[in-house]
């Protein structure tokens, strides 16, 4: 399974998070691939999300390559950067897209603040 | 150099010398910006190919000014056959209305021409001009110019055009004109700026609704922002001066970042024009008994940008509030860490100070519940992620060792924190006023929580938690010797002790022992700290004292502001008012508009206040600062449903009259009378 698909089957098994309890609309993710395009619908509701392979329209229309995808679901790119970057469009309402900084790991390997410094010595 | 003119209209904004050009310049950003990047680096007119020199301009509005200029040297134009205005204006786009008049009896025949250039250099490369990764195409269409800028997916173009018949090249625009006597001839050219996103349509308009706005659009949303806020009447000119200067620039600050709607402070021209949450935040705080509209869609905006996840280049951590949002392509490319970058200490505690604060105000208790969550999530953040030597403080220490702040504290230059002796301490280090924010933030989080999410058991918690923090607080802080509160703690609990003004902002929180604050506001009003114009960052005589260092001897407005505010609320109401009008004071020499920083120097020494060389204006805080000193002055506090009105002016201000006060009470009117006042004042401070 790539982070992609790890990452939106993930959301499925997501405890409800109180942050996203205003929320409410569907993004659309376009992923691009050598040979086509596939689409995964998210639906924020209440608190709760869900993710599936659905091609229909939404509030939001999120579009960039797979490969891109991955590394942000892995939590390596940041998605505002990419927007800023035109490495990922949107159209449509952006508070559901910046929602997605809530849903996407941080980078990997970031210390724990208290751990960064117990281990300046090892620096 | 010449004097520099600005407009602007949220972060869109342009800076030219005083005949309305734009020359590269390395040092101070001269220029057409938007979202952080130069999109003309060279916009000169020129006549026959002769620059112009500059008869008059006129500052009409912040987004709207005029230059009146003739060709040649200033020797050469007393009988100038020739003239020509140039009108500018920004909304969205910029626009110019060149008017050439020709003076003579007979028709002339001229060319016109503005110089076109841009480097589409993000706002961090100004100082230090890298060589672009991206190329720079200037494409002439028969009735356009455009010039691009592309890197990947990277893509920003400015684009020129012109009413009148233009002839446009590599290089500019030219106008071949023949003007009849006593005839004039008229242009107006707009440069649109492109953000590229979906569909290669700009960024702002598949997003939200991102329109320019004509001046005559502006001009109403000044005059609308003007007629909400509370009428000032006063004996006082330079009082009444700085007040309606400061709701004009705050009025010109304001901007919508991406994804909001409303508008927010940015924090100030040309440096800081996007969202700071420390900046912001108490530029809300000061400006709410004026401009209330603000600190919601602050607040909103912070909390939906709230970290969720740890990120070491970012400095993020749960719960924590952001501290600068870019749109440049440094941040694009993820070279600069603002995507948001979230280094600093005190916009968390900030964040539920002011929310409670605005709740005071504005009884809006719809959106004290709606950030329920997030408030508890800042809170926790003050325990679990700022505590990092697990004693009970909040400190700092940056993960970003590449292009992360090392103080991340209010003072945030390399040097601002330091021993008496100039020594610097080591990493992490815990500031005094970061505990004062964590004490009011518990105090108020306790109150929301009463109040607003009926939990008792944590509001008994946190007011458990921020007695001890008191307690704790003045064992560890306090320098007997000098009897006052160290700067900071070091990694081995030591006192980092130079004498600073960050203690006025332990007054603000409350934190100070009641016993302790008289001392506390001799020295803020003694001859070390007060410089007769303000209290000084950092006291003379300390190692790294210097009347023109950043954070290490300039006074601040805002920084006076809070003090002021603070000592008020000990009791010290000569003390406040002596600093009110210290700052009231300054301002006269800056039209009303205090800066961001003016040199520590002695009162005595210089007959008005120097400005600190490439100090930012007109800046959020700076411009919040008189309002703040208003509320200040006549003791404006919301008790439940009511405004409590408590005047203590300097003797010599006279009379005060601050109408239509908005709040939860609707509108209330305040008058105040200086004259002597019955204070708590002791009696080694009188003077």
């Amino acid at each position: 399974m790539d982070p992609t698909t790890e990452f939106f089957e993930g959301l499925n098994h997501r405890p409800p998070d109180p942050l996203l309890g205003r929320i409410r609309g569907t993004v659309r993710f376009e992923l691009e691939s050598d040979t086509d395009v596939d689409t995964w619908l998210l639906v924020l509701s209440a608190g709760s999300v869900s993710a599936t392979q659905t091609d229909r329209a939404a509030d939001c229309t999120v579009r960039t390559d797979r490969d891109y995808f991955n590394r942000i679901a892995a939590g390596e790119a940041n998605p505002f950067a990419a927007l800023l970057r035109n490495r990922v469009t949107v159209q449509g309402k952006l508070t559901l897209y910046s929602y997605l900084n809530h849903l996407v790991p941080g980078p990997p390997g970031a210390h724990e603040p208290r751990d960064w410094v117990r281990q300046r010595g090892q620096r | 150099m010449k004097p520099l003119v600005s407009i602007l209209d949220g972060n869109t904004f342009v800076v030219s010398d005083n005949r309305g050009d734009i020359d590269p310049s390395p040092t101070f950003p001269t220029g057409l910006f938007s979202f952080d990047t130069r999109f003309l680096s060279k916009w000169e007119l020129t006549v026959d190919g002769k620059r112009l020199s500059v008869l008059s301009v006129d500052d009409l509005q912040y987004f709207e000014s005029q230059f009146f200029l003739v060709p040649g040297e200033p020797t050469h134009y007393v009988d100038a056959k020739l003239s020509v205005i140039r009108h500018r204006t920004i909304g969205g786009s910029f626009q110019e209305e060149l008017t050439v008049l020709n003076h003579r009896d007979e028709a002339v025949e001229l060319t016109v021409r503005l110089n076109v250039e841009s480097d589409f250099a993000d706002l961090f490369e100004i100082k230090d001009v890298k060589e672009k990764v991206g190329g720079t195409t200037v494409l002439v269409e028969a009735d356009r110019l455009r010039l691009c800028y592309q890197r990947e997916t990277f893509r920003r173009e400015a684009i020129v055009t012109s009413t009148a018949p233009a002839q446009f090249d590599q290089g500019g625009v030219s106008f071949a004109l023949r003007i009849g006597p006593h005839q004039q001839w008229q242009t107006r050219l707009r440069v649109e700026t492109l953000v590229e996103g979906a569909g290669g349509r700009d960024i702002r308009l598949s997003i939200q609704r991102h329109h320019s706005r004509s001046p005559e659009e502006l001009r109403q949303d000044l005059d609308a922002w003007l007629d909400r806020a509370p009428k000032l009447s006063s004996d006082s000119e330079p009082l009444t001066e700085t007040y309606e200067r400061s709701l004009i620039d705050l009025a010109a600050l304001r901007y919508t970042p991406l994804v909001s709607g409303p508008p927010l402070p940015a924090a100030g021209l040309p440096w800081f024009m996007t969202m700071f949450g420390r900046d912001s935040l108490i530029t809300c705080l000061q400006s709410l008994p004026f401009t209330p509209e603000l600190a919601g869609p602050t607040l909103r905006y912070l909390a939906l940008a709230q970290g969720v996840s740890l990120d070491d280049f970012r400095e993020r951590e749960p719960g924590k509030i952001l501290h600068e949002v870019r749109y440049g392509e440094s941040t694009a490319f993820e070279e600069q860490p603002h995507s948001p970058y979230y280094g600093s200490a005190d916009s968390t505690p900030l964040f539920v100070i002011l929310l409670d604060e605005y709740e005071r105000w504005s009884g809006d208790r719809e959106l004290v519940q709606t950030l329920e969550h997030e408030a508890r999530a800042a809170l926790h953040w003050i325990d679990r992620y700022a505590d990092l030597m697990g004693n009970g403080y909040v400190w700092f220490e940056r993960r970003n060792l590449r292009n992360g702040l090392e103080n991340q504290c209010w003072k945030d230059s390399w040097d601002a924190i330091s021993y008496s002796d100039g020594r610097l301490p080591a990493f992490p280090r815990a500031t005094c006023e970061l505990q004062g924010y964590a004490y009011d933030a518990k105090i108020r989080g306790a109150r929301l929580a009463r109040l607003c999410w009926q939990d008792l058991v944590y509001a008994e918690q946190l007011e458990r938690e921020a007695a001890d923090l008191k307690e704790r607080f003045n064992r560890d802080f306090w320098v007997s010797d000098g009897e006052y509160y160290a700067l900071a703690l070091d990694t081995e609990g030591g006192q980092v002790d130079a004498l600073s003004s960050n203690m006025g902002h332990l007054l603000w929180s409350g934190i100070v022992d009641d016993d302790r604050a008289a001392k506390v506001a001799e020295h803020l009003l003694g001859p070390r700290l007060f410089s007769g114009w303000g209290v000084r960052t950092l006291a003379e005589g300390e190692g790294r004292y210097n009347p023109i260092g950043y954070h290490v001897g300039t006074v601040w407005p805002f920084d006076n502001s809070l003090i002021a505010w603070g000592l008020r609320r000990y009791g010290f109401r000569h003390e406040a008012g002596q600093i009110a009008e210290a700052m009231i004071d300054a301002g006269r020499y800056f039209d009303g508009r205090l800066p961001e920083a003016f040199a520590g120097y002695d009162r005595a020494l210089t007959k008005y206040p120097v400005q600190y060389p490439t100090a930012c204006s007109p800046q959020a805080w700076s411009t919040g600062t008189p309002m703040l000193l208003i509320r200040t002055l006549l003791g404006l506090d919301p008790h439940g449903e009511h405004l409590v009105v408590d005047p203590a002016l300097p003797e010599g201000m006279g009379r005060m009259e601050l109408l239509d006060i908005p709040g939860r009470w609707g509108l209330i009117d305040a008058f105040g009378r200086g004259r002597a006042e019955h204070s708590r004042t002791p009696p080694h401070l009188t003077e």
